[in-house]
């Protein structure tokens, strides 16, 4: 594969997207992780569907569409989250259906032969072009300045979002600010592995990182490299086997994450039955 | 100078549609010590939620240290201690993160990082707190006592006039218990704090007044609770000097609580 990666422009934008998207997954993750918000992130996801029927209907760019309607579900997950007490399941689910439904309308009624959608649904990173590139390089940026800046902001917000209000932390424009980089974070994945197939690689490496360390940042640090090593390694096995690249990346992490606890608990065992007495000494104190 | 740190004026508040404090005015003093007491779902915790400025009442004024805490833009200096089981404990922060959080709240800047002094003050609640050896620990490795204390140490670090407590006992083993209220105890000699509980075996022994909240306020006075005042917080009689179990209900008895709620 790595001759392919010198010889061919395709390629290398492929590996290109692989590590950029891994970056966006590693501290966007650990939030969705931290912060129980995979469903909500599922239904930002499944509603940009939405935008790219549109992008095909009015003629410009999909992934434009997409960044259009995940942008104005996040706001809507927001603001849903913050005016209602009750939980926001039902709105989510119905949120996620529409978006996908009306994908599905503006595709029908545009006219002509029916555009190829499936690299949107399932990812295609081998088909990722020198204007995504530059698109998902200027999200990236947006998205690792905005975790950087604020990084103590946003572990106080993380951890306590309550005692952070009180102390006089705009603690609603930080909730909206983060879905909006939920928001933004699901448009640089969808080349990648979907829309559909996007949860799984924002979720995984974070879940794998945090068995291992106790460090929010280290946290966010390993999940970049985990899910820099998925996209490698799901980029080479579908291109060596010829199989749908987005879905190789994304049974690589969920793999990878069944074994990872499966290790993290045998590791655990082992380590109850050497020092069972001192472990329990640790607790007393 | 203000001598009251918390006045209330007929605030009414509802959780949900559904009135959950009526009318109620308190004032609390500086240097204070007042224990929220009454059963649950009698509107504690919205009372608190209103004294921290988490829940617009639907009448009334809320002034807390002279800021009126709905309407000023400066919002007053206040510690606030939630209840350590609320807490997700895998989260990955370590003891020293928590305290430095509550540092944030002195001048917002990008890239913020914590200053000596901020590091200082943190060092020296943590000390005196007994929390020192437990500063690099992830807040999992803490029991619940442990936990409860370095989020009392983390009000503190707010620098504050006031601490506002909830439920500081409720997850903690007893000999933990009897130290927290002691740490408090030694607290008001320089801050006013109000704590909401269940637990009145501390009442008479560590509290200088007392309000008894069931919907509307009952009592708000010295702690010496008589039968009376618990009867009509609790709607029920409760026995006053139960250990452990702080609600345990000696007789039977018709439930004449305003809401026809069973006090639980």
């Amino acid at each position: 594969m790595l001759e392919a990666i010198l010889n061919y422009n395709f390629m290398q934008n492929a590996l290109f997207a692989a590590l950029l998207s891994s970056v966006v997954c590693g501290l966007i993750g650990t939030i969705i992780i931290e912060k129980r918000l995979v469903m909500m992130s599922g239904g930002i996801a499944h509603s940009s569907f939405g935008g790219i029927g549109l992008g095909y209907f009015l003629g410009f760019e999909p992934i434009i569409g997409a960044l259009i309607f995940s942008g104005v579900a996040s706001v809507a997950v927001a603001t849903i989250k913050r005016k209602t007490n009750t939980n926001t399941d039902t709105f989510i689910g119905i949120l996620w259906s529409i978006g996908m439904a009306l994908g599905i309308i503006f595709i029908a009624i545009t006219p002509g032969y029916p555009p190829e959608i499936t690299s949107y649904l399932f990812g295609d990173i081998l088909t990722v072009s020198n204007t995504d590139i530059l698109m998902m390089l200027i999200l990236v940026t947006i998205v690792t300045f905005s975790i950087f800046s604020f990084f103590n902001y946003w572990k106080a917000y993380l951890f306590d979002e309550t005692f952070s209000f009180v102390i006089g932390l705009k603690t609603a424009v930080m909730e909206y600010l983060m879905f909006l980089l939920i928001g933004l974070t699901v448009v640089v994945l969808i080349k990648v592995v979907g829309l559909i197939l996007v949860i799984a690689l924002l979720t995984a490496p974070p879940a794998i990182a945090r068995l291992f360390t106790y460090n929010l940042k280290k946290m966010m640090a390993l999940s970049v490299l985990l899910g820099a090593l998925f996209g490698f390694f799901g980029l080479l096995l579908s291109y060596e086997f010829n199989i749908a690249s987005g879905a190789t990346i994304i049974l690589l992490a969920g793999a990878s994450y069944f074994v990872s606890i499966f290790i993290k608990s045998t590791l655990e065992k082992r380590k109850k039955k050497i020092s069972f007495s001192q472990v329990n000494n640790q607790f007393k104190n | 100078m203000n001598e009251i740190a918390i006045d209330l004026k007929n605030v009414s508040a509802d959780y949900e549609n559904v009135r959950a404090i009526d009318n109620i005015s308190l004032q609390v003093k500086k240097g204070e010590f007042l224990g929220i007491i009454g059963p649950n779902g009698g509107g504690k915790s919205t009372l608190l939620k209103v004294i921290l400025g988490l829940h617009k009442p639907v009448k009334g004024t809320v002034k807390v240290l002279g800021k009126n805490i709905y309407k000023s833009e400066e919002k007053p200096i206040i510690g606030y201690v939630p209840q350590a089981s609320t807490f997700d404990r895998k989260f990955p922060i370590s003891v020293m993160d928590v305290i430095l959080m509550a540092r944030l709240g002195n001048g917002f800047s990008l890239f913020k990082k914590y200053k000596t002094e901020d590091k200082e003050i943190a060092i020296n609640i943590l000390e005196e707190l007994e929390l020192i050896d437990f500063r690099k620990r992830q807040i999992g490795q803490l029991s619940g006592g442990q936990l409860q204390r370095v989020l009392i140490a983390r009000a503190l670090a707010v620098q504050p006039e006031l601490i506002l407590l909830d439920e500081p006992t409720a997850s903690v083993d007893s000999s933990s218990r009897s130290s927290i209220f002691e740490i408090l105890k030694q607290l008001n000699e320089k801050i006013t704090i109000v704590v909401v509980t269940h637990d009145l075996e501390a009442v008479s022994s560590y509290f200088k007044s007392l309000a008894c909240m069931n919907f509307s306020l009952h009592y708000h006075g010295n702690p010496e609770l008589t039968q009376n005042t618990i009867d009509k917080t609790y709607g029920c009689p409760v026995d006053l000097i139960a250990h452990g179990i702080p609600h345990r209900i000696l007789k039977s008895h018709e439930t004449n609580n305003k809401r026809g709620r069973k006090s639980a």
